[in-house]
């Protein structure tokens, strides 16, 4: 008891204090406390840099024995009609236990190996040196993916008490293994999937979370009285993704892809078909294809020497580009194919009549450049209709200097050009930036932005926006997805239609028809009519960058049935190899793969009454004859030009964007 | 005790946070840990969650009761408290007395039930303070000072015959024995008793054999005695030998998933350092650190003797079972079934904890300051 606490308690009557030697002891107890507390980190830390690995490692053991994953089965993917494109099927891994057969002196070990012998064949030497050597693992994967059929033998043998009595520390763990059924078959639109179900590309990608379940586990654990209970949790398994597709459809279009791969070595092809009353895509495709159950293989692309000389991220590289869904990831300059914009545009906003002329004289002079029509001698006098057909650039420049560049503009956004369609996969490339907004579109860019060039879209982007420019002006988002049903078979989605916007209204889409049946039926389209259908579309011939190189993107889009459309198909053939690029490859595509689309789909051909066709009537058939007139007299000349040629738009370094003068059939 | 001399004080708000904190961390690990079990059990994720969220409410609320009113008037309580407590513990055996996990140490009737340990850790503070203040200086004697112990060794030795349960009667004793050392003057003595009897005690383990002796061969050497009960130690130790230094991530715990049985109640902390690692286990501690340093700080500037002794109670009751509980689960001392406070699930513990924090707040309020005459000059 010192003094120092008694004079400080005359202040207070308390009877007892907290003085000071009790201070120093609390003090001594409490860094006693964090002394020992410290120590206990130190413990803590200790634990797990000189054992943690060791623990690690005995966490994930144990939990492959006592406690087993049951795998959640991914959910398949249909075509529309429930063609299964892509499955997952069960396999099993054979789990040795080697601690467990060699237990209780041996007991168990003949009749353990003496079953796997004689069920499937393995080599007992080899069986009896791996149980010695791993005498105390609990979890050796022997064999990976067997069938079921694989391990029937061993499972009735195990069943049977009398066959092999003391079996033991053999069991199957099981696993899902993605398979697709037809190999590369719409491999851009359904992707694949990598270890642990994650989807890479497509549905597979797109749809993952629908696709996947929740693994199901089987644990043990220890009850009061020290014994080990079983209780098991039975897995989800994923969603079924029925797509939009349709497995003969995507089959006709791969199949003369691949013929004109062969036959032109183009850049690329791409085709997609719609169907323009909902937004569906039901056959998509690029030129490349691959094999889903074998993504990686390069085999198929480079040879031996090729991939051995390439490094892992030249192999990634390749891998991405084969890959790619060229119909939604690569952009281009459109060429003529946006002239039926162009038009809709204007006389959407009544700043054209249907009956209006133009003059084409070959080519327009705009700001020091000369801007060229393909046919150099001129369309001569020809309306709104005629422009279409025959791809006059010069009518469609008059016609977009009226409209001017916010009307142009306005609607290049509202056909949703250069923008994301949002359609359901991965990867869509957006090219917004490569679209003049109106208050950078000189006189220039809208004279060229008017026919196709100077300006990016997709092939998606077109085939959305056309299908709206030809089914009354209802843009519908395209998708492959029509549904999704849960493992028992109930509906979990169902995608409708969603009409994002109105793009131009049904009487200026029923005008611009009525110029893509006259650009199939006089026009430059001519090669992509079908016999007995009232095929319309529109062709276009891009010229590709650098100009001067004079390459081509030919690509037709076109639809069918006339009055009330249910197909629209766009080809591309970007750059073929050969001497003449002309649409002609693009038309003649498109017909194939519609002759027998049509046929498939049991639609019934329109255009028996070819001549009384209600589609073009009067107007028409009367400039017609004025434009005939025009163009025989351009003829002698220059041949077909007209009436068989693509029209193609180069820009020279020199200031001069002319038209291709030449571009007959091969 | 004139008014005049005191101004009117806050609580020690760094407490409170770090006990709020403690109490939301908790309620959060207690679900991590607890869900799997519960869906497997139960058929319900949030069976365990549930229980301690309504025990979590109720605890606040008897926090903020205690901290509200004066602690002086537990003063009162004392004897009658310490009473309760043994007729809590009798009543054990009786037909109101519960058994759960092969242990009979709850009473109650239908879905209320408590465990007369934990009121007795309670009961023991109050009753040491206020014994301790009111005559201090007989506790220097030989005979008072034996007295004391003996009140305190008859409820931790019925906690321990009855009730079967060797942690609570250790931490019973502990306490008294940290609040007897604090206020003796004669704290030497006290360390040789301890130093004897704890080799008494190893001792009488070694040669009495059985039951406790198995549990210092699991101790030792978990991996050979997993099926005698080092499974749980083992899986703990697993557990947080496997976090790394940030872990797996909150709620991504293999080891919650059936091996360490019940992992929410004493292995939680392993299930900590697992889920967030070496630098969730540290900081953790360093909270606890924190909050024992804060028990000191108002224990210091508490208004009278009686305050600072409770307070060192409670103290050393979270101090005991911290230690006690991270060095279980580290494996440092054998298995003896010690929950974590704040974090571990568990009813009556939690809200007993819960009042003795009020308890800490209430003195933290009337604490003294010297600076108390400035104060009044400036005001």
């Amino acid at each position: 008891m010192s003094n120092s606490t008694k004079a400080r308690q005359k202040k207070s009557k308390r009877p007892a204090v907290f003085d000071r030697e009790m201070r120093i002891k609390l003090g001594v107890i409490v860094s006693f406390i964090i002394i020992l507390l410290v120590f206990l980190s130190a413990v803590l830390i200790y634990r797990n840099n000189v054992d943690g690995e060791e623990y690690a490692i005995n966490v994930l053991e144990q939990q492959n024995y006592s406690s087993t994953t049951l795998p959640y089965k991914r959910g398949d993917i249909l075509d529309r009609n429930g063609v299964v494109l892509a499955t997952s099927i069960k396999v099993y891994n054979l789990i040795l236990d080697p601690k467990i057969i060699l237990s209780d002196d041996g007991k168990y070990l003949e009749d353990s190996i003496n079953a796997l012998v004689d069920c499937f064949g393995y080599d007992r030497q080899e069986l009896l040196e791996l149980v010695n050597e791993n005498s105390e693992r609990r979890y050796y994967i022997y064999k990976k993916k067997l069938s079921y059929e694989d391990i029937k033998d061993f499972l009735d043998a195990k069943a049977d008490d009398k066959r092999y009595p003391n079996l033991q520390g053999v069991w199957f763990e099981t696993e899902y293994e993605r398979r697709y059924p037809f190999s590369s078959l719409a491999c851009d639109v359904i992707g694949f999937t990598t270890t642990g179900n994650v989807g890479i590309w497509g549905i597979e990608e797109y749809y993952n979370d629908y696709l996947n379940g929740v693994d199901g586990r089987s644990y043990g654990y220890v009850n009061n009285e020290n014994v080990m209970e079983q209780v098991e949790k039975k897995a989800d398994d994923g969603d079924t993704v029925i797509s939009t597709i349709d497995f003969n459809i995507q089959s006709i279009i791969e199949k003369y892809i691949a013929q004109y791969n062969e036959e032109l070595k183009p850049e690329n092809i791409g085709i997609i078909i719609m169907d323009p009353r909902n937004g569906e895509v039901l056959g998509m495709a690029g030129k490349l294809s691959y094999d889903l159950n074998n993504p990686r293989d390069l085999t198929a692309f480079y040879t031996a020497e090729e991939i051995a000389a390439m490094s892992d991220e030249d192999k990634l590289n390749a891998l991405n580009n084969i890959w790619r869904n060229y119909c939604i990831c690569d952009s281009y300059e459109p060429g003529s194919t946006a002239k039926p914009y162009t038009i809709a545009a204007a006389l959407d906003e009544g700043k054209i009549k249907s009956d209006d002329e133009y003059v084409c004289d070959g080519y327009e002079k705009l700001g020091g450049w000369t801007i060229r029509c393909h046919n150099n001698e001129g369309h001569g006098t020809i309306d709104m209709y005629q422009a279409i057909a025959y791809s006059c650039n010069d009518a469609l420049m008059a016609i977009a200097a009226t409209e001017g560049a916010e009307v142009f503009s306005t609607y290049q956004k509202r056909f949703n050009f250069g923008m994301r369609t949002r359609i359901d996969l991965p990867g869509e490339a957006s090219c917004a930036n490569l679209i003049y907004p109106a208050s950078k579109m000189g006189p220039v860019d809208l004279a060229t932005n008017s026919f196709g060039q100077n300006y990016n879209v997709t092939m998606i982007q077109v085939a959305a926006a056309f299908s709206s420019l030809i089914n009354g002006g209802y843009y519908y988002s395209p998708h492959v997805v029509k549904q999704i049903i849960n493992s028992n078979g109930g509906v979990v989605e169902n995608v409708e239609k969603t009409l994002v916007k109105q793009t131009v209204t049904t009487e200026t889409s029923d005008e611009i028809k009525k110029g893509l049946r006259m650009c199939v039926e006089t026009g430059t389209g001519r090669t992509a009519g079908i016999e007995g259908y009232l095929i319309s579309g529109k062709t276009g011939t891009a010229e590709k960058q650098p100009r001067e190189d004079e390459k081509y993107l030919l690509s037709f889009i076109g639809f069918a049935p006339y009055d009330t459309p249910q197909l629209v198909c766009y080809v591309v053939v970007d750059n073929p190899d050969v001497e003449n690029q002309s649409t002609t490859y693009a038309t003649t595509l498109f017909k194939n793969v519609m002759e027998e689309v049509l046929t498939y789909l049991n639609i019934f051909p329109d255009g028996e009454s070819e001549p009384s066709e209600p589609a073009t009537p009067a107007t028409p058939s009367e400039p017609q004859t004025d434009e005939n007139g025009n163009t025989i007299a351009a003829d002698p000349t220059t041949g077909q030009t007209a009436t068989t040629g693509g029209n193609d738009d180069e820009v020279f370094p020199d200031g001069i964007i002319r038209g291709d003068e030449d571009n007959n059939t091969p | 005790m004139s008014k005049k001399g005191y101004i009117k004080r806050k609580w020690d708000m760094s407490l409170l946070v770090t006990v709020i904190f403690l109490v939301c961390f908790g309620l959060v690990m207690v679900y991590s840990t607890s869900s799997y079990e519960a869906a497997m059990k139960f058929n319900d994720s949030a069976f365990y969650l549930k229980k301690q969220l309504i025990a979590t409410a109720l605890g606040v609320l008897v926090m903020f009761f205690t901290a509200t009113i004066n602690y002086h008037v537990w003063k009162r309580f004392a004897i009658i408290g310490y009473l309760l407590t043994i007729v809590c513990i009798l009543l054990v055996m009786t037909p109101l007395g519960i058994e759960a996990n092969g242990a009979r140490r709850w009473i109650g009737v239908k879905s209320f039930s408590f465990q007369p340990a934990e009121l007795a850790k309670l009961a023991i503070i109050i009753f040491f303070a206020a014994f301790l203040s009111k005559k201090p200086n007989l506790v220097n004697k030989l005979g008072t000072s034996i007295t004391m112990l003996f009140y305190a060794g008859l409820i931790a030795l019925m906690i321990l015959v009855i009730t079967k349960n060797l942690s609570s009667a250790i931490i019973i004793a502990g306490i008294a024995y940290i609040m007897m050392i604090v206020a003796s003057k004669k704290s030497k003595w006290y360390i040789v008793v301890a130093v004897a009897l704890c080799a008494i005690a190893v001792g009488g383990l070694l040669l009495a054999g059985g039951y406790r002796l198995k549990r210092i061969r699991v101790w030792l050497e978990p991996e050979a005695y997993a099926q005698e009960g080092g499974f749980q130690t083992l899986q703990a130790l697993y557990a947080l030998g496997s976090g790394g230094l940030f872990g797996k991530g909150l709620g991504q715990s293999v080891q919650k998933l059936g091996f360490v049985p019940e992992a929410q109640n004493d292995m939680v902390f392993s299930i900590i350092c697992e889920e967030l690692g070496i630098f969730g286990g540290i900081a953790i501690i360093i909270l606890f650190a924190f909050m024992i340093w804060r028990f000191m700080a108002i224990a210091n500037n508490a208004e009278d003797l009686f305050g600072t002794l409770i307070v060192i109670g409670i103290m050393a009751h979270i101090a005991l079972q911290v230690v006690l509980n991270i060095a279980v689960v580290t494996n440092t001392i054998p298995n003896t079934g010690i929950t974590l406070p704040f974090i571990s699930y568990g009813g009556t513990s939690t809200v007993f904890i819960m009042a003795e924090m009020g308890l800490a707040l209430s003195v933290s309020k009337g604490k003294k300051i010297r600076r108390q005459v400035i104060t009044d000059e400036e005001a």
